[in-house]
């Protein structure tokens, strides 16, 4: 055939794995390439929605960044949500580590810890508004019956931060499950070679578990940056943002600028903006995982 | 031995601490849902209420369409699933077993795109939907799904990355096309994982509130998540209606997970695996 | 497929969808089988409200043969925006914040009115004061009002005589809500609040009390920070520390329920006051009809006594869009909703203020069950000189939000009223200045 007697612009192999993954490539173009460039020029535009967009060059940019009343605070609130990342860690790996013992019933505490994560993020967020409920609700009416001071959490700037990242440490599972199922698949030839060398069992934790399944909790490292990045759903629903902007995150700004202030243009630098912060994030955590995630054999 | 039994003991005893603290909220939710108003605002918490008032639950249901936003909820979520099976898996394969020059720089392109914001493409998404007609119907929701979600083929590649290339290379020495080893030879044996992606797009598709916020118009089609929002707004503050359809909602979700748990657990152990 | 084949296709397709996406497609109308016109009517009303607003468009339908007006109910404004740039809109549709009016108006995405309101019998001295003036933009009609919200002050009198306070006397003067406030406070053995005085209230209420205004639409200038502002701010922080702290104070009221349920803080006397609107009348008769309260305006300034009688009003709206396919039918709709039978039919099952003089007389609305006399004093007071409201203009939406944020931040100490406000101010203007 002609096609085949001229030097093709791809490879057999290269057409082969392009039809294999076409699915996906159509669906990048259509659904993800040309709308983010699309976003990308409006981003230079001042777009009100209901007008045609009209070109300002780096005027949104610059006005954002300029911004200390919103851009940056929104900013600032998201990055003080990565502390829920460590504890996230911590406490997963801890559920994780005491389910990953024989004993008898392990099934059901599995589950028990896993229910929460599957809760509908509106609904979890309704039973959040009560039970943080400042004075009827479950959390303060425990703290007072130990006489420890309840906060008023969500109508209070600086709880209400807390309070959020409290409400996603209930759904750890989500992790847990993921840490579990790791620690379950390594080799017991390395403990058993630990106990030779007469490790105790913080030892074994820290120069074999650990190591071992450091690709997961890198995995979800990545998963939970990206994550808290675009946190919405939840301020959406419970905070709209208050108290004093406490809870006023990027992602809801963003979209407070798109369909609350008619500021498209400003709303698609922010997604540019935001896009180039995930990226750089995430890039350095890749960089850094080099010094501590272990692939064994692979790569 | 002694020893075990005490340390297991010990366990048992840190487990069930636990267990009841990550239960509390759930308990809570069911005991505020069969309360009345003098109930729910008492000093101290009454766990269990008397009299049960079960007349929450019709009188949250019946203020809202439940079985319609139920219906609508069930059919976006079965197309989701639909599509997000057929759309990963070819992929996929083409990412894990497949050699061919630009492979790696694909990859790492669509994994750029689990990054991506929603909302940078969510505006012209919209408005090429409105060109074809769409909004107002499910298809904005369904048919993105047939698309390859980025996260499900990671996933499936992951899964794929860890059946033994033997297997294929010996279909190959036999003649086997790429096409017949995917399909007969690497679906089969990816069960639990494409269970576990379907999990994943049904529960997705389930709590999804954003996709049916913006495309549904009429509210014979609101989804439960959207339901369950307004009906938030017309009820602030009547907990014992919130935590009802709260519980509700939820309902279905945990049944689900108690059947296919087996099946969830285990996929996203091989899944999860290797970064 | 080859890929250079693949990129033309793409190419194709690119060009398609940006085609669609730069100038969008107008759909074509439809036609209906019938000769009946079918008007599609998005509205904001959900629940019991929907079914009230749809007992009055049946009214319409029935009495009006020929059309039928299809309600599609629980629409917020954020969705009507989506359908408006989608090409999309309703033929009519309900406005449910009054602060989106300004920026559909500046849009051109409504339809102005003054032609149809000059061809048609409506005057606007039938119009109470505040509701015609709030659709106003740049002189021109967009939007015709079918029902207003008018804040006023409710004080719980068995508050008051526990507190001591004479039952029947609410506060005049600003100071003396601050008073009153001190005296109501009540704390519990372990420091925590029991009782407050006021509600708290939105920044934007307190500031319109002192009327320093928001906004010059002849010089297109934003007054966020005139000195008058400034003292409303101090005075709202002054108002909270009265009553023990902004945060203890909205860490009380936030344990219940919000307005509509029996759990409400004014309802149940663990709140003395509230700066709140007319449908409490009948949700008091409805959930805790034991309440025993009166209504007044809101108190004002000792300095500025000319504030006496100020009234904050919000508004029910409609609008047609520009795109709408039946706007000859949709305004004779709106012209019917300023009858009095229609004025009628809407106060008394969706309980706003009718905002045509005549139906402010109306016995109907006013006598019979003892919660319409309360109610009847909403509607009394709605016609003031002093009734207020925000000015519709295109930055309204964040205009207000940042206002109530700047008190906000001022309650929580964290700025001084004139950082707070001059940053509100400087924000706003930057919006502003795009639209000139």
């Amino acid at each position: 055939m002609r096609t085949n007697s001229r030097k093709t612009f791809l490879s057999r192999e290269q057409r082969l794995g392009l039809w294999f993954i076409s699915p996906w490539l159509i669906g990048f173009v259509l659904l993800t390439l040309y709308p983010i460039l699309a976003t990308l020029y409006l981003s230079f535009t001042d777009y009100r929605v209901l007008s045609p967009p009209r070109w300002v060059g780096w005027a949104n940019y610059r006005e954002l960044l300029l911004d200390t009343e919103n851009f940056w605070p929104s900013l600032g609130n998201t990055v003080f949500f990565f502390l829920e990342l460590p504890l996230a860690l911590i406490l997963g790996l801890a559920l994780a580590l005491l389910l990953n013992q024989k004993l008898r019933g392990m099934t059901i505490y599995r589950t028990l810890f896993y229910l929460p994560s599957i809760v509908p993020v509106v609904a979890n967020a309704m039973l959040w508004l009560w039970l943080l409920n400042p004075e009827h609700g479950l959390v303060n009416t425990g703290l007072r019956a130990v006489h420890i001071p309840a906060p008023a959490w969500l109508a209070s700037p600086l709880w209400a931060k807390p309070a959020l990242i409290v409400m996603d440490l209930w759904a750890v599972g989500g992790s847990m499950v993921i840490y579990l199922a790791a620690l379950q698949g390594v080799p017991t030839s390395l403990y058993e070679a630990a106990d030779l060398d007469g490790a105790n069992a913080f030892q074994k934790l820290v120069s074999v578990t650990l190591p071992a399944i450091s690709p997961v909790i890198f995995f979800n490292l990545i998963m939970g940056v990206i994550g808290t990045f675009q946190y919405f759903t939840q301020t959406f629903v419970m905070t709209k943002g208050g108290p004093d902007k406490a809870t006023l995150f990027y992602a809801l700004y963003l979209y407070q600028n798109a369909f609350q202030y008619f500021r498209m243009g400003a709303a698609c630098a922010m997604a540019w903006l935001l896009f180039l912060v995930t990226l750089a994030a995430t890039f350095l955590v890749f960089k850094t995982s080099a010094g501590w995630v272990y692939y064994e054999g692979e790569r | 031995m002694k020893h075990k039994t005490l340390s297991g003991i010990a366990g048992h005893i840190a487990l069930i601490a636990l267990s009841l603290l990550f239960l509390a909220p759930f308990a809570f939710m069911v005991s505020t849902s069969l309360k009345d108003e003098k109930q729910v605002f008492t000093e101290t918490i009454q766990w269990i209420p008397s009299p049960i008032h079960w007349e929450n639950y019709p009188a949250a249901l019946l203020s809202f369409p439940f079985w319609t936003y139920l219906k609508n909820t069930l059919m976006i979520c079965v197309g989701t699933v639909t599509g997000t099976l057929v759309s990963a898996a070819l992929p996929a394969y083409g990412f894990a077993r497949l050699r061919w020059r630009g492979r790696d720089a694909m990859f790492y392109l669509m994994i750029a795109t689990i990054m991506l914001p929603a909302q940078v493409t969510q505006l012209p998404i919209f408005l090429i939907f409105r060109s074809l007609g769409w909004t107002g119907t499910f298809l904005p929701l369904i048919v993105p799904s047939f698309f390859g979600n980025a996260f499900s083929i990671f996933l499936l590649r992951q899964f794929f990355l860890t059946i033994p290339e033997e297997l294929s290379d010996a279909a190959r020495m036999d003649g086997c096309s790429e096409w017949g080893i995917f399909w007969r030879i690497l679906l089969p044996l990816s069960k639990p994982a494409l269970a576990t992606v379907a999990l994943f797009a049904f529960m997705g598709a389930w709590t999804d509130f954003q996709g049916p916020l913006i495309y549904v118009h009429d509210e014979a089609q609101y989804t439960l998540a959207i339901g369950l929002s307004s009906f938030l707004g017309r009820h602030g503050g009547q907990w014992n209606l919130l935590m009802a359809a709260a519980t509700v909602v939820t309902i279905p979700l945990i049944v689900a997970f108690f059947f296919a748990q087996r099946t969830f657990i285990q996929g996203i152990a091989v899944t999860g695996m290797k970064g | 497929m080859r890929w250079s084949s693949i990129v033309g296709k793409v190419q194709v397709a690119l060009c398609v969808t940006l085609c669609g996406f730069m100038w969008g497609c107008a759909s074509a109308p439809e036609k209906s089988a019938d000769t009946v016109v079918r008007i599609r009517c998005w509205t904001m009303w959900s629940g019991g409200e929907e079914k009230a607003f749809q007992a009055v468009l049946d009214r319409y339908n029935e009495t009006h043969p020929g059309v039928r007006f299809e309600n599609l109910g629980s629409v917020n404004d954020e969705k009507t925006v989506r359908a408006l740039v989608a090409g999309a809109p309703p033929d009519v549709f309900t406005v449910s914040d009054p602060s989106y009016l300004g920026a559909l108006a500046a849009n051109d995405a409504i339809l102005p009115l003054d032609d149809l309101f000059g061809k048609s019998h409506l005057k606007t001295d039938d119009f109470t004061r505040a509701s015609l003036s709030q659709a106003r933009y740049n002189g021109k009609l967009y939007a015709m009002p079918y029902l207003v919200d008018c804040i006023g002050l409710l004080w719980n009198k068995k508050v008051f005589r526990e507190a001591g306070l004479d039952p029947e006397r609410p506060p005049q003067t600003i100071e003396e809500l601050e008073e009153f406030c001190r005296k109501i406070t009540r704390h519990g053995s372990d420091g925590r609040l029991t009782r407050i005085g006021l509600r708290p209230p939105d920044g934007v209420n307190l500031l319109a009390l002192y009327g320093g205004g928001f906004f010059e639409p002849a010089t297109g200038r934003i007054t966020a920070n005139n000195p008058r502002n400034i003292e409303a701010a101090t005075a709202f922080k002054a108002l909270m520390d009265a009553q023990g702290g902004y945060e203890a104070v909205q860490g009380f009221a936030a344990g219940f329920a919000n307005e509509q349920g029996g759990y409400n803080s004014f309802y149940v006397g663990q709140a003395g006051m509230a700066f709140t609107g007319q449908w409490n009348t009948y949700w008091i008769a409805k959930y805790k009809p034991d309440t025993e309260y009166g209504v007044a305006p809101l108190p004002y300034p000792a300095a500025h006594p000319e504030r006496k009688g100020t009234l904050w009003l919000g508004g029910n709206f409609f609008c047609i869009p520009k795109e709408s396919r039946h706007p000859k039918e949709a305004w004779d709709f709106l012209v019917w909703t300023q009858s009095l039978e229609a004025q009628r039919l809407l106060a008394d099952s969706l309980h706003g203020v009718p905002n045509i003089r005549a139906a402010l007389k109306l016995r109907s609305l006013r006598e019979g069950e003892p919660w319409r006399v309360s109610f009847g004093k909403f509607m009394d007071l709605s016609d003031s000189s002093n009734a207020t409201h925000f000015p519709p203009m295109p930055v309204a939406a964040l205009y207000l939000s940042e206002i109530n944020s700047a008190i906000e931040a001022v309650g929580y100490g964290r700025k001084t009223p004139e950082k707070s406000l001059s940053d509100t101010q400087e924000r706003v203007q930057r919006e502003m200045d795009r639209y000139r």
